[in-house]
């Protein structure tokens, strides 16, 4: 879509009244740019206020303070029926008194359009969806992933200018769930609408979006691509949040080169970070990934540690290694280590990232 | 329960209670003979009285009740949109005003009716109006519980789609709400109906010459010992909320919303 517009979002931020805390900001000091034919995901645990922003773009909820840009309007405070937004919901939301074609051709009927347009379009993301054929079907007789298409369908009949989804596939089986995010992606990369998702799942984040804006506690914790999330998270929150990481305290011995010395459990280990926040005798947490921490055998150079827990998943073995008094998780091809036996964990140089660490 | 068990349980309550099944059949027998407990021979004519000299009270009942029936129902859905949809202040006020209505004993609401609307600028106290008024607002909670139940039932992001697919509030409430409620408006209108054709307790105060109903006749005939006119007012009376409650539940099956709970005409 040629004319796909961006989404501004611009301090806003929204309060609610909580019966035994008072007043708490669902949503606080948030902005956030969505380019033009994006998918940006607010990603995060419930009560993030992912969906609280999510419903100040679509217009269902005002913020107290600041502004919504679609283009280049103001709609801060326009309603929601005129933003020209389209919506998928958790629920659904199907209208259950009308067919799949009256659902449909809803917003068509409500801009006064003509009954050959409104067929013709409603035809047209029929078969964009995959449900050619289903137009005389109510509601309750589809299935969740062909109602969530009708949704779907729905929202883009009227050329909406952006599209939100708010968890549209949390209730959908896993399997389904999967197909499911690719029809969205597919779809949204086809017509080129900006869009802003919003889900608790890291792996739908990661697979569907361009951008990733981590929410914690009604801000913004990071903002960027699934890989620099995973690789290079800006805090403790994201780094547990994005994948599973475990944390290990370090100290910085020296810098040099753009390589970095560290003092990790007592043992000398260099890895090559630019992080130039760090100074030596700073302290440190190891950002550890289970897949990028090597396993071995005893006496091989590494951390010294032991089995405690092993857990054969088919095509990895995962293991909970203690070292130095902390668990890290290592996700594995070696499958020939027990609980118990004493093992080597080989640290990588040029995939680990540093937090600062506790003060 | 099993069938056998429920038909067993329904002949002990009918043992218990015989009058139950009776009752109606000696409203009938009584309107067919000259003189109940006197003289059993077969005649017509009580219904010949209802229908000439006691023409005016069916006629004012039916015109109160038509007009009743459809007004009661959409106050019921009405009142229930804004409870159980909308926030303002007023909201619980307005819930509990419309209880304390049913929830009054008929006379007191009878006799503060007459009270109310005896001077200007609202003196309707004589006319059709006040009885009309009295049954919609007396009547309607039921209609209005069911409303809150139904849109209990209905996701509110359906309305929130409805808006976001660009229709203003109205169109979504005409678009949506209606028809999702309309179970509840039905139900709302039966009870209406049925009470219009049954109370007497509030609105003995509020008949006058111009405007009578069935049910003060019924109780002015047994007052004159006329028992034969009384029992066919009451055959004609039980007929009609038949009928009416039979339509009512007709058109509950059919416009009952896929997905949503059956709703009654006496209620959910």
């Amino acid at each position: 879509m040629s004319d796909a517009v961006g989404i501004q979002i611009q301090s806003i931020s929204k309060r609610f009244e909580h019966r035994v805390k008072g007043e708490v900001y669902a949503v606080r000091e948030v902005s956030l740019d969505v380019r033009p034919g994006e998918l940006v995901t607010l990603l995060g645990p419930s009560g993030c206020g992912k969906t609280t922003t999510l419903r100040m773009i679509a217009g269902f909820e005002m913020p107290d303070a600041g502004r919504v840009l679609i283009g280049e309007r103001d709609v801060t405070h326009v309603m929601a029926n005129e933003r020209n937004v389209g919506f998928v919901f958790q629920s659904y939301a199907l209208f259950p008194h009308l067919t799949v074609f009256e659902n449909i051709a809803y917003g068509l009927r409500v801009q006064r359009c003509a009954e050959t347009e409104i067929a013709t379009r409603v035809g047209e993301v029929l078969t964009l969806v995959g449900l050619t054929g289903y137009d005389k079907q109510m509601p309750h007789q589809l299935s969740g992933g062909e109602q969530q298409r009708v949704a779907l369908a729905r929202a883009i009949v009227f050329r909406p200018r952006v599209l939100l989804f708010d968890e549209p596939l949390s209730n959908l089986d896993a399997k389904l769930r999967v197909a499911m995010r690719e029809e969205i992606q597919r779809l949204q990369r086809a017509l080129g609408i900006t869009s802003v998702y919003v889900t608790h799942d890291q792996e739908e984040a990661m697979a569907i979006s361009d951008r990733i804006a981590v929410m914690n506690q009604g801000e913004i914790a990071q903002l960027g691509s699934a890989e620099d999330l995973y690789h290079r998270p800006n805090s403790v929150f994201v780094a547990g949040f994005i994948g599973r990481a475990c944390l290990i305290p370090a100290r910085v011995a020296a810098r040099r080169d753009g390589r970095t010395e560290l003092d990790v459990l007592g043992r000398s280990h260099e890895v090559s970070t630019t992080d130039i926040r760090f100074a030596p005798g700073d302290r440190v947490r190891l950002v550890l990934r289970p897949e990028a921490v090597t396993l071995a055998s005893s006496g091989n150079g590494g951390i010294g540690g032991t089995i405690e827990a092993r857990h054969f998943l088919g095509e990895k073995t995962e293991y909970r290694v203690s070292i130095g008094g902390h668990s890290i998780q290592i996700a594995s091809q070696a499958e020939s280590f027990r609980v118990g036996d004493a093992v080597t964990v080989v640290l990588p140089t040029d995939r680990l990232h540093l937090l600062p660490g506790e003060s | 329960m099993s069938p056998s068990r429920a038909k067993s349980d329904r002949n002990r309550a009918t043992r218990a209670r015989p009058g139950r099944r009776v009752l109606p059949w000696s409203a009938l027998f009584a309107s067919l003979v000259k003189a109940f407990g006197a003289n059993h021979a077969f005649t017509l004519a009580h219904y010949h009285v209802i229908f000439t000299e006691g023409w005016r009270a069916i006629r004012d009942t039916m015109i109160i009740a038509a007009f009743g029936m459809p007004l009661g129902g959409l106050f019921g859905v009405v009142v229930g949109y804004l409870i159980a949809r909308r926030n303002f202040i007023g909201r619980d006020a307005l819930e509990i005003a419309t209880m304390v209505n049913y929830a009054l004993p008929g006379t007191i609401v009878g006799i503060a009716y007459l009270i109310a609307f005896n001077d200007p600028p609202l003196a309707l106290t004589g006319g059709a109006l006040i009885i009309v008024a009295c049954y919609i607002f007396r009547y309607s909670p039921t209609g209005i519980r069911a409303t809150v139940a139904q849109l209990q039932q209905i996701d509110p992001s359906i309305e929130e789609a409805s808006h976001s697919l660009g229709a203003k509030t109205g169109e979504t409430f005409r678009r949506v709400t209606l028809p999702l409620v309309l179970p509840a408006f039905f139900a709302g209108l039966g009870v209406v109906f049925i009470r219009s054709m049954t109370a007497i307790s509030a609105t003995i105060f509020l008949v006058s010459i111009s405007w009578t109903l069935i049910t003060v006749r019924i109780l002015e005939n047994m007052t004159e010992l006329a028992l034969g006119p009384a029992a066919a007012f009451s055959v004609f009376v039980v007929l009609a909320v038949f009928v009416v409650t039979a339509l009512v539940s007709a058109a509950l099956r059919r416009f009952r919303a896929p997905g949503t709970a059956p709703v009654s005409v006496f209620g959910t």
